[in-house]
């Protein structure tokens, strides 16, 4: 074998097992819609019957029934804020979860006031194992319909908002751990703290939550969860679903990979790319039949 | 360069390590702002607990109980450890009910202390009692808390760390509290006994006596009762006294005793709209007989009041829609009592009044929902107001106020398109509210988009005309969206999957087919064996023949079928071209075939009845042409001629 033809196989080789590899492995990202880990979506679409959206090429047509999620990890361009807020103005509803993201870029150009802390909340008393989970269960008459408490997760609180529009907000012992020291300090804020608004904006409905982590497929099932969301959505009540914007997430090499071989075969499985490999196959076999000449099938 | 195996290993090596390094790299991608709540570490704090145990007393201190309340209610969130749950419970209910009987001495004491200075000795005597009971269970209340707090200090370990920390300034916040409500349990103690002593000073006044009467039992709301009675003191009947009335220990109306001792008046029973009312007398000592007399208060009667009641019932419609009327279905219902001709009803929606109506018994009032009404359930209360002897009733039901969502029905639908072409869609739009006119039907399809209005009865029609593409055939969607125009309605969206062929393109992926398949393999065969013979030089290459029974038979039938023939512009090819010929009269001739075993003398001689005499001469032929194919004579023109002759001879006598 000549080190060319070596090389070309090792090549080819390597490159299929990357495939293969990048196929098979599991989604291990946060937030990913095949990930069927504690931190992926893939459960908790299931049970919600929520589907994804992907924003990037511009916002699609959106039922105004239908609430759309977004969870600002990567920064929205002037252009998607435009169209998130021509989507509320024509009497969509927006839900907005985030803690440490960018979701204060989202309310900075609806004209909110309100804004996402952005430092930890911790509640080291009314927690779930231990203060980094802070439990809720302070709501508002809109959401609390047989809901007792709902635990988040690596959570941040809503600031500067009207009492009227919060519903919910977290226990007296909570704080916000401005200075990372893991306990409350003087100057630090003390609970109760609003961690979930509900806003009217022209004709349309902005939902605000500190904590995108209760949308996680290990988290939805804890306690009241799941009700707090489709109380929150009325998903119950309305005929629309719940849509979840992937394309702002973070996502890692392999996660990239995987969305790009989806979207390779989805074009592979297309009228002409499918004429195009047919040929292309064709043609191979013929050349390999010629190159052959008439030795197929006879004996040497 | 030629590379050995062990260079193949090598790469099969570096590949395997690869992959591995790859695949292990992998989870580290993993992101970090959320943590596995299942695997999650639990962590207690003691400081916050003890933070939550002083907040509670001081709100013992400070007599709000709603805050104990709320703080019970959410206890069993609390992440506290497993010992000192129970504690934890028994500390929380403990100051709630300290709270509570707290809020009782306070009243216990300032009761007292007016009772007294109306010369109520008797009632003021049995309060006391009531008093210390309640101070000896706040006591105990209160003991619980110390044992609660001791406990939980054990479990932190508190006597064991500094002074200065954290666990140990807020465990002593907690004891603090707990030594300010002992200093204030032992303060009650100490009015409550002088108190006490002060009353026995003033219980050797003389006491007053009244009584009461009432004309009748029971009274509707609205009538008029007649009250009654006589004062005395120590058998002594006081006239021209003060006599208040109370009515459930408020007063209604006052009198005067004659010069008898007797009082007498009348008054309007209340709009009360309760089962029972009692009744008292008071007299209350004024003026000159303040040092006198003690104060008087009459046994309670009891006027049981009758009024008209009845029960409302509700209904709405199952849905209702932002923008529209809806109804609520109401039902007064008067069980054995007169039925009211008209009641006046307040309707409020999600507390907030909406409509005032006057209705009957049975009605059915009309709403309007205003158009920006959020989606979701809403309350509607109905009040149906007091109105004498009817006593106001209140019902309440849910509205669940939706969007409808239309429905998109498909009359026709074609199962395939040709392309090119069109085809024509048509369908109705109908919602739980009737058939939705004036809706922008949108319909797309392979890229293409047109756009419909739906008719008054919800119908819409349109023609889709089918562009080229670069498509065979398959299935493709046709999206169907219909947005309606009114606010209560919902946008829909429908597709379905059309059978899509391109007919051009099948075409010419044909006619592609089969040149590649039939016309371009026989044109490079031609070329290739042609290349291949101008470069190859003209070499014979002489092997013994293998004469075996089963090669020789081989080589005659692939002779006779022309497998593997040689090119008829060679001298061996146009030798044999007349000897196929010949062996081709010879089947025709016989209707023999030659076997698969079979040698070419063998054929010859078995077919030797069909040819006669014309087979000597087939033979001598078949001699030439084994002589070829069998030894290494190489065919000469004389050959060629020969055979030629032969055969020609050959087919003149078979008559061909």
């Amino acid at each position: 074998m000549k080190i060319h033809h070596a090389l070309i196989i090792t090549i080819l080789i390597t490159f299929i097992i990357s495939l293969i590899c990048v196929s098979l492995f599991p989604s291990v990202q946060a937030f990913m819609q095949y990930n069927t880990l504690w931190n992926g979506l893939h459960h908790s679409l299931n049970v919600l019957n929520a589907n994804t959206v992907d924003t990037s090429n511009g916002l699609p047509q959106i039922d105004s029934n239908n609430v759309l999620v977004c969870i600002p990890y990567l920064q929205y361009s002037d252009n998607e804020l435009a169209q998130l807020k021509d989507f509320v103005n024509s009497g969509g509803t927006l839900m907005v979860m985030d803690d440490f993201g960018y979701g204060n870029d989202i309310l900075t150009y609806l004209g909110i006031d309100c804004r996402f802390s952005g430092t930890p909340l911790l509640d080291p008393l009314y927690c779930y194992k231990n203060q980094s989970f802070p439990e809720i269960m302070d709501f508002s008459h809109s959401v609390s319909r047989n809901v007792k408490e709902v635990v988040l997760n690596h959570a941040t609180a809503l600031l500067n908002i009207d009492n009227s529009l919060v519903i919910a907000r977290s226990s007296a012992s909570s704080y916000l751990d401005r200075n990372g020291s893991g306990s409350w300090d003087e100057g630090e804020l003390k609970g109760p703290l609003p961690v979930a608004a509900k806003m009217r904006l022209g004709t349309g409905i902005i939902i605000l939550v500190s904590d995108p982590s209760i949308l996680l497929n290990s988290m939805l099932v804890k306690d009241d969860n799941l009700l707090f969301i489709k109380n929150l959505t009325g998903s119950d009540i309305n005929s629309g679903e719940i849509l979840v914007d992937t394309s702002h997430l973070i996502r890692d090499p392999m996660e990239i990979t995987k969305t790009k071989l989806l979207a390779i075969k989805g074009i592979l499985s297309q009228p002409c790319a499918l004429l195009g490999i047919v040929s292309l196959l064709f043609i191979f076999v013929s050349i390999y039949i010629l190159k052959m000449g008439g030795s197929i099938g006879r004996e040497s | 360069m030629i590379l050995g195996r062990d260079f193949f290993k090598k790469i099969v090596i570096i590949v395997s390590i690869t992959s591995c390094f790859t695949l292990a790299g992998l989870p580290v991608f993993a992101a970090s702002s959320q943590e596995n709540p299942d695997t999650a570490a639990v962590v207690f704090s003691g400081v916050s607990l003890f933070q939550l145990y002083a907040g509670t007393l001081d709100s013992v201190l400070a007599k709000n109980q709603q805050n104990i309340e709320t703080d019970i209610q959410v206890s069993p969130f609390a992440n506290v450890p497993p010992a000192v749950e129970d504690s934890f419970n028994n500390f929380l209910s403990s100051a709630g009910n300290l709270c509570s009987l707290i809020l009782g001495l306070d009243s216990s004491v300032s009761d007292t202390k007016l009772l007294l200075q109306e010369s109520r000795y008797t009632e003021t005597a049995s309060l006391y009692t009531e008093a210390f009971t309640n101070l000896a269970i706040a006591e105990e209340n209160l003991d619980s808390i110390k044992q609660a707090a001791a406990i939980a200090g054990n479990q932190f370990m508190v006597t064991g760390v500094s002074a200065d920390s954290g666990i140990s300034v807020a465990y002593t916040a907690v004891q603090d509290d707990i030594q300010r409500l002992n200093d204030l349990l032992s303060l009650y103690r100490t009015i409550l006994q002088e108190q006490q002593t002060e009353i026995s000073n003033q219980s050797l006044l003389p006491s007053s006596d009244i009584t009461i009467s009432i004309d009748q039992s029971e009274a509707y709301v609205g009538d008029t009762v007649s009250v009654g009675g006589i004062l005395s003191a120590n058998g002594q009947l006081l006239g021209n006294r003060r006599i208040e009335i109370l009515l459930d220990g408020s007063l209604y109306l006052t009198v005067n005793t004659d010069s008898l001792g007797h009082y007498l008046g009348s008054f309007q029973v209340p709009y009360w709209y309760v089962s029972l009312i009692n009744i008292q007398s008071l007299y209350f000592p004024q003026a000159g007989d303040v040092s006198n007399y003690d104060l008087a208060l009459s046994p309670s009667v009891s006027l049981k009041i009758l009024f008209y009641t009845a029960v409302l019932t509700l209904q709405t419609m199952t849905n209702a829609y932002s923008g529209r009327d809806t109804s609520v279905i109401g039902q007064f219902n008067y069980g054995s009592a007169p039925v009211a001709d008209e009641r006046n009803i307040e309707i409020s929606l999600d507390n907030a009044p909406f409509v005032e109506s006057e209705v009957p018994a049975a009605f059915t009032q009309k709403i309007s929902l205003p158009a920006d009404t959020a989606i979701g359930n809403h309350l509607i209360t109905v009040s149906g107001l007091a109105d004498g002897r009817y006593s106001p009733v209140v019902a309440n039901v849910n509205l669940a106020v939706v969007k409808a969502v239309p429905v998109l029905l498909t009359t026709k639908l074609p199962f395939a398109a040709l392309i090119p072409g069109s085809f024509n869609v048509r369908g109705k739009l109908i919602s739980s509210i009737g058939p939705v006119s004036q809706a922008l039907v949108t319909i797309t399809f392979g890229g293409k988009q047109v756009n419909a209005v739906s008719n008054n009865d919800g119908t819409f029609s349109a023609v889709i005309r089918n562009s080229m593409g670069f498509g065979l055939f398959g299935s493709q969607s046709l999206q169907i969206t219909a947005t309606p125009m009114e606010p209560w309605q919902t946008f829909v969206t429908a597709s379905h999957n059309v059978l899509t062929v391109y007919v051009v393109n099948c075409s010419v992926f044909f006619l592609i087919l089969v040149f590649l398949g039939i016309i371009l393999p026989r044109r490079l065969k031609f070329r290739i064996v042609a290349m291949a013979k101008k470069k190859l030089p003209q070499t014979v290459v002489v092997t013994a023949p293998d004469l075996s029974a089963s090669a020789v038979s081989s080589i005659a039938a692939d002779l006779v079928a022309g497998i593997g023939r040689r090119d008829e512009s060679t001298p061996v090819g146009r030798l044999f071209y007349w000897y196929r010929i010949v062996i081709r009269l010879v089947q025709k001739v016989s209707g023999l075939l030659l076997k698969p075993n079979q040698t070419l003398r063998e054929y010859i001689s078995d077919s030797g009845q069909a040819t006669g005499s014309t087979g000597k001469i087939i033979l001598e032929f078949t001699q030439i042409v084994e002589k070829v194919l069998y030894s290494p004579h190489q065919v000469t023109e004389d050959d060629i001629k020969n055979g030629q002759r032969l055969a020609r001879k050959a087919r003149e006598n078979l008559g061909k």
